[in-house]
């Protein structure tokens, strides 16, 4: 990985370690008062926390994986996103506790670099950003099949695919490039904009999904398909747990605002767990929904948008245009926020000096890091123009679980040692079971990935270690040290 | 600490925004809290671009604490980096117990103050702050009535006020009145500031930040180009 780098520093040990000033300063509920006096407003509140958390996820669970799962698991793709649900929230407990603690920038990064040191947060770091940008590039994919099934849907004639790029990845493509743009041009007002499409969403899902409950359940006389739960056995469900895993990638991303967050130790672990709560119950219902609307094979024959035809068969034209505007929104702000946060992970690890400084520089001018943001936009344009759907969501999860397994293991850590800095005002339920149990099934869900997913992220994996000894072997970080 | 003659002057360092010596002149009575920030977009973390500029910042914000104490002033200086301007000073400004907020606008000189008063509400923290301003200029109080019918108890007002001025210390031949009929008051005030230095104004609402960037100062700090001071009318007595 470390060709992506930017490696202008022709002598990357000389200089640039020289002080990683990471420790920053005193938090309060509203303000972190930093070494030097300055303060730096927390101005995300709870709605906005959960606002990234389910803007972040919403995209992927619903308006993506929906026929894919029920296409390999049946019926019982309702339990793979039951189990995602689960391990997403026995990690989220424990996350929101190092959240707390370490109320800053950088997410699962910081943590595990405090707690564990900074071979394992080079690695962790750079395979956040990486992951992020996985997970980015498949949201435009669902983004492209969207803007395709528009196309359809208003019965223009199929444009040929341009060589080996197709139309879904050409339209993810360009999607990627404005998004990039409009970041480095630093957009006023997103945090408003995202809360008004997360509320669009959501609203249309509650229509959507009570009509398709309801009509389930058969009170409108028509029957639902019966059909047997698991028709393919145990594993396929695990399977597709592992694949659909990457619908509960945002409840971390809101760890990579925690240094902007209101009142952090009542708003963290509360749009953490709360925004895993939330789509959990909505991935299951949809599924449920989806599977008494067809058979999952049928299902599975739809692909990406296959709930735009649940929606159609419920609501007839207008359900299946409110949900392909709605696939349309929640694929972009998925991506969209997914950048974001990828930058922050950039930023937190050029921080500590494990990337050279310039990777997050603000310009000047737009108030924005443009390389930062360059970084992830331009890779995740490469990873869009390939345009698998599935290895693409792996990838993103195995990175990102990998994470989850540590941050695990890091709050066992933290907890035994109990260094004087560990004060975290949210303390985990059911320790130490919770971040065990957590800890296990996040590694234990990469065993049920496609081979080909395992050998790209362990590829990423051993390409950012490689980077840690070739560039950042001395890196010291400070605050919250723990490298004796 | 409930200070009403305490003003908050935001100034957005970063991009240059000018300080006049008039004004610093003015404002060489009050307690000032010098806010030197720098507003971001959601892209940037806030510690990202304070690892990047506080220095600069800090920097600058010498040189403006500096102008204020050369005109024998006093200076509370205070650095943010934030996403929401608006909300900052809002929380400042009540965790500080401030008296008023500054808009500022460059003024080259100022000679005239324009003090447009509404009803008597909120005279007394409008008053205070305004006899506290220094480099003696013309203070014009102003009324806008709504009705010919009105125009005495306008007058009545207007006196009130003077005499309250006088007894606050003010030399009597500073102070004049000015008197309107108009059923358009914010007009009529971002008309009668136009050639002023300053205007000082009451906020309606208890909300400072309301009134700041969505209303009548704003509105009046585009019409007439001139600084406003917000007098914060309506604050709570904690601490």
């Amino acid at each position: 990985m470390s060709d992506d780098q930017p490696t202008a520093s022709e002598a990357p040990q000389a200089d640039s370690h020289a002080d990683p000033a990471v420790d920053i300063g005193e938090t309060t509920d509203e303000t972190t008062v930093t070494e030097e006096g300055s303060e730096l407003e927390r101005t995300i509140g709870l709605s906005g926390g959960l606002t990234i958390g389910i803007g972040t996820m919403i995209g992927a669970g619903i308006f993506v994986f929906p026929g894919l799962a029920a296409g390999s698991a049946g019926p019982a793709a309702a339990a793979s996103f039951g189990i995602g649900a689960v391990v997403a929230l026995l990690v989220a407990l424990p996350t929101a506790e190092l959240a707390t603690a370490m109320p800053k920038s950088g997410g699962g990064y910081y943590f595990i670099s405090r707690g564990m040191g900074s071979l394992f947060g080079a690695v962790v770091g750079l395979s956040l950003w990486l992951g992020l940008v996985f997970a980015t590039a498949f949201y435009l994919v669902g983004f492209g099949e969207y803007a395709l099934a528009v196309f359809v849907e208003i019965g223009l004639p199929r444009p040929p695919d341009l060589g080996p790029l197709s139309l879904v990845a050409g339209l993810g493509v360009l999607c990627g490039i404005a998004l990039t743009a409009l970041s480095v041009g630093g957009t006023e007002n997103t945090t408003k904009l995202q809360n008004a499409i997360v509320s669009l969403l959501l609203g249309i899902l509650a229509v959507f999904l009570t009509v398709g409950i309801v009509d389930a359940l058969g009170f409108l006389g028509n029957e639902s398909t019966p059909e047997t739960f698991a028709p393919f056995g145990l594993g396929p469900v695990l399977s597709t747990a592992a694949l659909v895993f990457t619908s509960y990638l945002g409840f971390a991303q809101i760890a990579t605002v925690a240094g902007e967050m209101k009142d952090p130790s009542r708003n963290l672990p509360l749009a953490m767990v709360g925004s895993v709560i939330v789509v959990g119950v909505l991935y299951v219902v949809t599924i449920f929904v989806a599977t008494s609307a067809f058979p999952s094979q049928e299902l599975g024959e739809m692909g990406e948008t296959a709930i735009v035809e649940v929606a159609r068969s419920y609501l007839g034209l207008p359900g299946a245009i409110a949900i392909l505007i709605a696939g349309l929104f929640a694929t972009v702000s998925s991506a969209n926020a997914s950048i974001l946060s990828a930058s922050r992970a950039l930023y937190a690890v050029s921080r500590d000096a494990l990337v050279p400084k310039e990777v997050s520089r603000v310009n000047l001018r737009y108030g924005t890091p443009h390389l930062a943001l360059a970084l992830v936009g331009g890779p995740t344009v490469l990873l869009v123009g390939t345009g698998q759907t599935e290895l693409l969501a792996e990838v993103a999860s195995f990175l990102h679980l990998i994470m989850y397994g540590l941050i695990c293991v890091t709050l066992i850590v933290l907890r035994r040692k109990s260094p004087d800095w560990y004060k975290p005002t949210f303390r985990t339920p059911g320790y130490p079971v919770v971040p065990a149990v957590g800890g296990a099934a996040s590694i234990g869900m990469i065993a049920f990935m496609q081979p080909t997913s395992q050998v790209v992220g362990l590829f990423v994996m051993v390409g950012a270690a490689g980077w840690y000894f070739l560039y950042a072997r001395d890196v010291r970080l400070k605050g919250g040290e723990m490298n004796e | 600490m409930s200070n009403a003659t305490s003003v908050l002057v935001p100034v957005a360092v970063l991009q240059g925004e000018a300080m006049s010596e008039s004004l610093v002149d003015l404002l060489s009575n009050v307690e000032v809290t010098l806010l030197g920030y720098h507003e971001i977009p959601d892209q940037t973390a806030t510690e990202q671009a304070h690892d990047q500029f506080n220095e600069q910042m800090q920097r600058k914000l010498d040189e403006y604490v500096d102008l204020f104490e050369s005109h024998g002033g006093t200076v509370t200086p205070r650095t943010v980096f934030t996403h929401d301007a608006p909300e900052t000073f809002k929380r400042i400004a009540i965790e500080q117990d401030i008296g008023a907020i500054l808009v500022t606008n460059p003024a080259p000189a100022i000679d005239r103050v324009l003090v447009p008063i509404r009803g008597p509400v909120n005279l007394d923290p409008i008053l205070t702050i305004t006899a506290a301003l220094g480099g003696d200029p013309e203070i014009v109080l102003f009324h806008a009535a709504p009705s010919e019918e009105q125009r005495a108890d306008g007058d009545e007002l207007l006196s009130t006020a003077a005499a309250q001025l006088e007894a606050g210390g003010v030399d009597p031949d500073r102070i004049t009145r000015q008197l309107i009929v108009s059923d358009a008051p914010i007009r009529a005030i971002s008309d009668a500031a136009t050639d002023t230095g300053l205007v000082v104004i009451g906020e309606k609402e208890p909300s400072v930040v309301d009134i700041i960037f969505g209303d009548a100062a704003d509105r009046i700090a585009e019409a007439s180009a001139s600084p406003v001071l917000v007098v914060r009318t309506d604050r709570p007595d904690e601490d």
